[in-house]
């Protein structure tokens, strides 16, 4: 049981890094805490279903199609939120309040248009049967949600590290002002962030209903907690410091649904306590700073 | 001449002095004070009650209103409902706010435990009866309270009888290790206490998994992997509808199979399983036979198949979205009828009236969910569901059936063990 349930926490963890990396993207460029961020996953979650089970459309193309959309949501949602804010004496703040009323928002307009009832969509969608591993079975949709956050974490890894765009983008995460005067478009990089951070919270929402079994309106504020937990362990700030944060918080629920399965629920307010405690920059804290 | 001239004009003064002072008392409107979640974990059970109960009273209204016997007519009923979010704390504070600020004449809670659990002690400080929908956990029920009473489903210390009294039949079918895992909130927990209290009463019986996981568990791979790994013949799983969907989703993505598997939602939200796809996981398992998918012959209100024709008709016309019929939708209707043929015992709208009156319906009330019986301390003992075993149709989970294996004089068919 404990290999299976490190090789699950492992796998579980590659999506938690999913889940978390948009929003300490985010932060990261524009040092404003998105909480509405698990309501662009249910939103995600939301275009999912309706693209599978509806337009019965094949997995690549729905991630392709939620990433695209939601990147250019989210750019029009920077121009009109955050600019305003950042002139506050705040913003960080701010940004808390803010963005809680876009996700109350969010959650109020989908319940009252699609209703609170349960959805799921079938595993079977995704192709592929239960894989067989240490004696026991896992679903093929954990895979797929793995493979696809590795190759979105790639992504972001390349965007930040192997692109002009992406170094600007470091530019103005290390050090504002003085991104600022030598001649960086700072609302220009922070929206292309904003947008890429919302898309990946809706393609970390394609997979919620895989990975968490079903979907409500409601799915955001859980989430924005898990992503906390996810993106502290990791470093606030520091989004490939979300793929550490993701597998320890994904290996440590494991162990606890294995040992402690009562207390589950519990643990990511305890790993936000412990890390807060002895390591408040995360991790990998000094990345942060020093990026 | 002249004396009787004089008497009937006494009695027709007094006739007519009387008359107007009980209409001058009867109020305008029978205020009924509600809450639901609409947003939040709770909604999807809280939804469909409360639409079911603006059904209802949309429905009284339509005939001039309710019928209250101490003011001898109709008075139409005005439903005032806040949205408490799934939130306890906002509940507390809402349910208190219906009695000082709209002073509401009846006060219902909101659906489930966790969400009544807050307006058990507000209702019970002004006084004010608490009309339970579906709040089923036995601490809410104490003989010093006279001030809530359980509708629509029996309390969860009773409410798995038939499944705690199936477990000694076990043994006859060859099953020996027996599983149980359960979502810890209240209304899941207290069934679990019973079905184990019965496991472990039995010699011929092991336990050798028993685990809770916290209600907003949504995730069942790694659980029924470990469930698996301890080789049980039976397990017992309780849990609330998105964990339900949750489990049967990761049975389905496993390809897990029990030789006997019981799930305390199976046949309550069956049309929730459907649409989710996970209603084939269903076949050949064991469920309570809830009033939605096991119909009873009702003494008062509609048959379950006129009641979901015409719930079904309202909703589409008021253009309520995402609204299964099932359990909640049930409770939120016999809700309804507790509390219209309670009016019509009542002689007056004062609290402890309106207890005496319910409670005049015990033992006399069948609805949809059986006979409504109330234990002195105001908990629901009657409605209590047969055990059934759901069978696949030709079509399987589309036109599925229900064998009932317990208890045996309602039984029509034996347990098929273990399950093909």
């Amino acid at each position: 049981m404990l290999a299976y349930a490190l090789a699950t926490g492992v796998i579980f963890g590659l999506y938690f890094a999913l889940v978390g990396v948009g929003m300490n993207l985010v932060f990261g460029v524009m040092r404003i805490v998105n909480l509405a961020h698990g309501d662009f996953i249910m939103l995600g979650a939301f275009a999912a279903f309706w693209l599978f089970r509806g337009m019965g459309l094949p997995a690549p193309v729905v991630v392709a199609l939620c990433f695209g959309a939601f990147f250019l949501i989210g750019l029009p949602v920077y121009y009109a939120l955050v600019p305003r804010l950042q002139r506050a004496a705040e913003p960080e703040m701010l940004s808390l309040i803010l963005f809680f009323g876009l996700s109350q928002v969010i959650e109020a307009g989908v319940a009252m248009l699609f209703g609170n009832t349960e959805r799921s969509i079938p595993s079977r969608l995704l192709g592929g049967g239960p894989v067989h591993l240490l004696g026991q079975t896992i679903p093929y949709a954990w895979f797929y949600a793995a493979g696809v956050s590795v190759v979105m974490m790639f992504g972001v890894y390349v965007y930040l590290y192997r692109t002009q765009l992406g170094r600007q983008t470091r530019a103005i995460m290390a050090q504002k002002q003085e991104a600022v005067a030598i001649g960086i478009d700072v609302h220009k990089i922070s929206a292309i962030a904003f947008g890429i951070g919302t898309g990946l919270a809706a393609t970390a929402g394609v997979f919620a209903p895989f990975m968490l079994g079903s979907f409500t309106p409601s799915i955001g504020v859980p989430l924005d907690l898990t992503s906390f937990a996810v993106v502290i362990i990791g470093s606030l700030g520091n989004p490939l410091g979300t793929v550490l944060g993701g597998m320890i918080f994904g290996v440590s629920l494991m162990l606890m649904r294995t040992y402690f399965s009562s207390f589950a629920d519990l643990l990511p307010n305890l790993v936000l306590i412990g890390v807060l405690l002895i390591r408040p920059s995360g991790l990998l804290g000094k990345r942060v700073r020093h990026a | 001449m002249q004396v009787k001239s004089w008497l009937c004009a006494t009695a027709c003064l007094l006739a007519a002095a009387l008359s107007p002072a009980m209409a001058a008392d009867a109020p305008t409107e029978i205020k009924i004070g509600a809450l639901y979640a609409g947003s939040g974990q709770m909604a999807a059970a809280s939804t469909p009650l409360h639409v079911a109960l603006e059904y209802w009273a949309d429905g009284l209204n339509r005939n001039g209103g309710v019928f209250v016997k101490g003011f001898g007519k109709k008075i139409p009923i005005k439903l005032v409902s806040y949205d408490d979010q799934s939130s306890p704390a906002l509940a507390a504070n809402l349910t208190n706010q219906l009695i000082t600020v709209d002073k509401v004449d009846i006060l219902l809670a909101d659906s489930t435990s966790v969400m009544t659990a807050s307006a058990v002690p507000v209702a019970r400080d002004h006084k004010m009866l608490l009309w339970d929908i579906t709040g089923s956990s036995p601490n809410f029920f104490s003989a010093d309270n006279p001030y809530i009473v359980l509708l629509a489903l029996a309390a969860t210390d009773r409410y798995p009888k038939s499944i705690a009294e199936f477990v000694d039949q076990m043994p006859k079918l060859g099953i020996k290790n027996v599983a149980i895992l359960y979502n810890t909130a209240d209304y899941t927990a207290f069934q679990a206490i019973a079905v184990r209290k019965a496991v472990l009463a039995n010699p011929n019986l092991k336990l050798v998994f028993d685990r809770g996981v916290p209600a907003n568990t949504t995730d069942y791979t790694l659980l029924v992997n470990n469930v698996q790994a301890a080789q049980p013949d039976a397990l017992l799983e309780f849990g609330y509808p998105a964990n339900e969907i949750a489990f049967l989703r990761a049975l389905q993505d496993n390809g897990s199979k029990f030789k006997f598997l019981f799930t305390g939602y199976g046949l309550t939200e069956m049309s929730l399983m459907q649409t989710n796809g996970v209603a084939d996981q269903l076949m050949n398992t064991y469920a309570l036979a809830a009033a939605a998918s096991y119909p009873r012959k009702p003494e008062v209100g509609l048959d379950l198949e006129h009641l979901r024709e015409a719930f079904e008709k309202w909703v589409e016309d008021h253009h309520q979205t995402g609204v299964e019929f099932g359990f909640n939708a049930l409770a939120g209707y016999q809700a309804g009828l507790v509390i219209e043929n309670a009016l019509a015992e009542a002689n007056s709208l004062d609290q402890l009236e309106l207890r005496r009156a319910v409670f005049t319906l015990s033992g006399k009330l069948v609805t949809l969910d059986g006979p409504f019986i109330l234990a002195p301390d105001g908990s629901q003992s009657g409605e209590i569901l047969p055990l059934g075993q759901i069978m696949p149709g030709k079509n399987g989970a589309k036109d599925y059936s229900i064998n009932i294996v317990w208890p045996p004089e309602l039984a029509t068919a034996k347990p098929l063990y273990p399950a093909p």
